[in-house]
């Protein structure tokens, strides 16, 4: 009972991690996203600046409040279990959307700005 | 604290750079110790997790209050010297990939709640977080040594 108990726990602890890995694979592209959009337009950088004072926090908060939010919101479907995810594919989620992240900031400010 | 880091700006500047070589130092830490988990230092490795996060926390928060608030002087040297790119390739990257980092040190407690000492895909997916953070956090650390250089070299050519 009490290794059924701790079993239990233990998935949800790990559908944590899978909801919120999604958030954060999701949160480090919408980034990169953001940083080409604010640049090509205007309207979006002096809306960001007029957001919070600086175009940055503003992005920061964005980009925060993607993750957090995201991340609860997908702990709590699948009646709280959370998305049908296994650790693996959320690995390699990361790994993909952190490098693909980093590289589209990289080239735009490196070889587009 | 922040009454003395907002009386002086090159405090908020210095406590940045000693809060990220400190979080470095500590996923480096953390790497080791999760490639020995066990029963014995599960719960250093949580605690340590919560620490790196605290850590990158404050040094992107003292980073924030001297970008954002200080950092136009700066920029403007930079921009008027020879290194111009220290600013337009180096800052504006360095800015917007550390928003990443913070994304994955917020995460990083959250993974370490998982069980890292059975389950191998856990371990697997927090030794990732960690190797992320270290990573980018070193490229951010030399980025920074960039931008440094470009205001000395912008004050050299005056």
């Amino acid at each position: 009972m009490q290794s059924t108990s701790q079993s239990q726990s233990s998935e949800g602890k790990s559908s944590c991690a899978i909801s919120y890995g999604i958030a954060l694979a999701v949160a480090c592209l919408l980034n990169a996203v953001l940083v080409v959009l604010k640049e090509k337009s205007p309207a979006t950088l002096a809306w960001m600046k007029h957001a919070t004072g600086h175009h940055w926090a503003t992005h920061t908060l964005f980009t925060l409040a993607i993750f957090f939010g995201l991340g609860f919101i997908l702990s709590k479907t699948n009646q709280g279990r959370g998305p049908s995810a296994d650790l693996k594919s959320v690995t390699s989620l990361i790994i993909r959307n952190v490098i693909i992240g980093a590289v589209i900031i990289f080239v735009y400010y490196a070889f587009v700005d | 604290m922040a009454y003395i880091i907002t009386m002086n700006p090159t405090l908020a500047l210095m406590a940045h750079v000693l809060f990220g070589v400190l979080c470095l130092l500590i996923a480096v830490w953390l790497l080791v110790e999760t490639l020995y988990i066990s029963e014995a230092n599960i719960k250093r490795v949580r605690s340590l997790s919560k620490i790196l996060s605290l850590t990158l926390w404050i040094g992107y928060l003292s980073a924030a209050y001297f970008y954002i608030l200080h950092y136009a002087p700066d920029k403007a040297i930079i921009l008027k010297g020879p290194w111009p790119f220290a600013h337009n390739i180096f800052m504006e990257v360095k800015e917007h990939v550390v928003i990443m980092l913070l994304l994955l040190v917020s995460y990083l407690p959250i993974a370490a709640k998982s069980d890292l000492v059975q389950n191998a895909d856990a371990r697997k997916l927090f030794i990732t977080v960690l190797s992320l953070i270290a990573f980018i956090a070193f490229f951010a650390d030399g980025f920074g040594g960039v931008i440094g250089m470009g205001v000395k070299m912008g004050l050299l050519a005056k």
